[in-house]
C-alpha cells in the first residue's frame, strides 16, 4: 500500500465501520430480542424466565448505539493520524465501558431462569482478555502514529525499503 | 522494521498464545471420543454410600443389574472387582467391608450404569441426594457443590448454613450427598428445603453457577408440652422406631410424622447424650453417628424447634 493511500480519510471505510458496528451492537441484539429470544421462550414454555436476558439485550442495543456514531472516524482517520489515534482511544475506551455495563461488570447474576432452577455467569476473565486485546491494539494505533511521524520527519525506519521508496516517489510526484 | 509491524507481531504471538492455552485443553478433550465426556446432571449415575446401606441392600439392588450387562466392574477405593452373579454377595460385602468411599459399577466400556431410578434407599436414618458431576479435567479447573436449605424458591445467598456437606472438587468427579434425614425433616419445619448450587469454573475465564433450590413441601412442627414431644409434620417417612441420643424417636408413615420424646427439654437431653461431641441417630435397625459440627447444628435445630413453639 502506498504512502498516498495512508494519508487519506475515506468516507467509505467509514461508513464500513459504521456498518459493522450497527450489525454488532444494533442489528444482532435487536435480532435476538426480537425473533429469537420468542421462539426459545415458545419452545422452552412457561417455565423459562427471560427477563434478566431480555435487560441485557436492551442495554447491548441501547448503549451499543453510539458505537455506530465512534466507529466512523475510528475507521475514517487513516492509519498512523493523530485523528486515528484520538478516535480509535474514544471508540476503544467507550467498547470497554459498553462490555462492562452491557455484562453488569462481568457479573451476570441469574442470567437464566427456568422453573426455579437460576443460572449466573461470571465473565470478569474474559473482559481482563478483552481489555488486553484491546490495548495492544491501541499499542499498534500509536505505533502507527510514531512512525508515521518519522517518516514525515525524514528519519525512516530501517527494513522498509519499498515503502520508503513509494514515499519519496509521491513527494516527488506531488512537487 | 517499523515499529507498529513489532507491536503487530506481538499482539498476534500474545493472542494466539492466549488461545492456545484457552483452548488447546477444551479441542483436545472434544478430540477424545472416550468415556470422558462432560456430564452435568442430577438425574445421574449413583454412588454407593457403602457405610450406610450395607451389602445385603446393595446386593438386591444390582443383581437384576448385573444379571444383563456381562463384564461389570464395581470399584470401590482403589479396588475394582469383576462383578457376576455368582460372586454378587461377596462383592458386595467386601466392599462394604471396605467401607470407605463410595462404589460404583460400571459396564464392560467402562460406563457407569447404575442410575438412581433403579436403587432403593433406606431413608430411615439418613436421605441421599445424589449429583453426577462428571467433567474432563482439563475442561473445569474445580467444581463447587453446596448443598443446603433453600427458603422456599429462594437463592444460593439466601441458604441457611446447615450441616450438609459443601465440597470443592478439584476436578470433575461424582458425588453421593448424604444428609441425615431428620435433620432434613427439622429444617424443613423452618419453612426450607433442601437445595443445591453447583459452581463451575474454567481457568478464572468463566464462572458458572447453576442454583437449584428444591420446592419440596415443608413440614410443619408441634411441640406438646406434657410430656415434651417434638413432632414434625407432613414429611414422607417409613414407620418405624428408633433413637436420637438417648431419647425416643418413632417414625410413622401413615401420618407423615416424626416424633423424638422426652421428659425435660429435648434439645437438652440430646446434649446430655452426646458421645464425644457426636450425636447417633438410629431407626429401623440403622444408624447414622453424625459428627460434631452436624450433631451441635442438629440440637441448635430442636432448640429453635422447641423455642418457636
Amino acid at each position: 500500500m502506498s504512502g498516498k493511500k495512508e494519508q487519506k480519510r475515506s468516507v467509505f471505510r467509514g461508513l464500513i465501520g459504521s456498518i459493522i458496528a450497527a450489525i454488532i451492537y444494533v442489528a444482532i441484539p435487536y435480532t435476538l430480542l426480537d425473533g429469537i429470544l420468542d421462539q426459545i421462550i415458545t419452545q422452552i414454555g412457561e417455565g423459562f424466565d427471560s427477563t434478566n436476558i431480555e435487560s441485557l439485550l436492551q442495554r447491548w442495543m441501547i448503549a451499543g448505539a453510539p458505537m455506530v456514531l465512534l466507529a466512523f472516524p475510528a475507521w475514517m482517520y487513516p492509519k498512523g493520524s493523530k485523528g486515528r489515534v484520538i478516535s480509535w482511544t474514544v471508540y476503544a475506551a467507550y467498547s470497554i465501558a459498553w462490555l462492562l455495563y452491557v455484562t453488569n461488570m462481568g457479573n451476570l447474576e441469574s442470567i437464566l431462569t427456568m422453573d426455579g432452577m437460576t443460572v449466573s455467569v461470571t465473565i470478569l476473565g474474559i473482559i481482563v482478555l478483552s481489555v488486553i486485546s484491546k490495548i495492544l491494539k491501541g499499542i499498534i494505533v500509536l505505533c502507527q502514529y510514531h512512525d508515521h511521524k518519522k517518516t514525515e520527519n525524514g528519519s525512516e525506519p530501517m527494513g522498509e525499503q519499498g515503502e520508503v521508496h513509494g514515499d519519496i516517489r509521491i513527494r516527488g510526484r506531488h512537487n | 522494521m517499523k515499529t507498529a509491524t513489532i507491536a503487530r507481531i506481538i499482539r498476534i504471538l500474545v493472542l494466539v498464545a492466549i488461545a492456545v492455552v484457552i483452548a488447546l485443553p477444551v479441542t483436545s478433550v472434544w478430540q477424545d471420543n472416550g468415556s470422558d465426556d462432560p456430564v452435568i446432571g442430577l438425574a445421574t449415575p449413583v454412588i454407593y454410600p457403602l457405610e450406610v446401606v450395607g451389602p445385603e441392600s446393595m446386593a438386591d439392588s444390582l443383581k437384576d443389574i448385573v444379571a444383563n450387562n456381562d463384564g461389570c466392574v464395581l470399584c470401590y477405593g482403589d479396588q475394582e472387582v469383576k462383578v457376576s452373579e455368582s460372586n454378587l454377595a461377596a462383592v458386595c460385602t467386601m466392599a462394604s467391608l471396605y467401607g470407605k468411599g463410595d462404589a460404583v459399577l460400571r459396564n464392560a466400556d467402562g460406563d457407569v450404569i447404575l442410575i438412581d431410578d433403579m436403587l432403593t434407599y433406606d431413608n430411615a436414618v439418613a436421605s441421599y441426594m445424589t449429583l453426577g458431576l462428571t467433567m474432563p479435567d482439563r475442561m473445569v479447573d474445580a467444581i463447587d457443590v453446596k448443598v443446603g436449605m433453600n427458603a422456599v424458591y429462594g437463592s444460593e445467598g439466601d441458604m441457611v448454613p446447615l450441616p450438609f456437606e459443601t465440597k470443592r472438587f478439584d476436578k470433575g468427579t461424582m458425588i453421593t450427598i448424604c444428609a441425615p434425614y431428620l435433620i432434613m425433616a427439622m429444617t424443613s419445619a423452618f419453612d426450607h428445603s433442601m437445595g443445591l448450587a453447583i459452581d463451575v469454573s474454567y481457568m478464572g475465564l468463566i464462572d458458572v453457577s447453576v442454583d437449584i433450590p428444591s420446592d419440596e413441601e415443608t413440614s410443619t412442627v408441634d411441640v406438646m408440652r406434657t410430656i415434651t414431644e417434638l413432632k414434625i409434620k407432613g414429611m414422607d417417612v417409613p414407620s418405624g422406631i428408633g433413637k436420637v441420643g438417648d431419647q425416643m424417636l418413632t417414625m410413622d408413615g401413615y401420618s407423615e410424622t416424626i416424633t423424638i420424646a422426652c421428659i425435660g427439654d429435648i434439645s437438652e437431653s440430646l446434649e446430655d447424650s452426646l458421645t464425644d461431641g457426636c450425636l447417633t441417630i438410629s431407626a429401623n435397625g440403622r444408624s447414622l453417628t453424625l459428627d460434631p459440627a452436624t450433631s451441635e447444628a442438629v440440637i441448635e435445630l430442636v432448640d429453635a424447634l422447641e423455642g418457636r413453639a
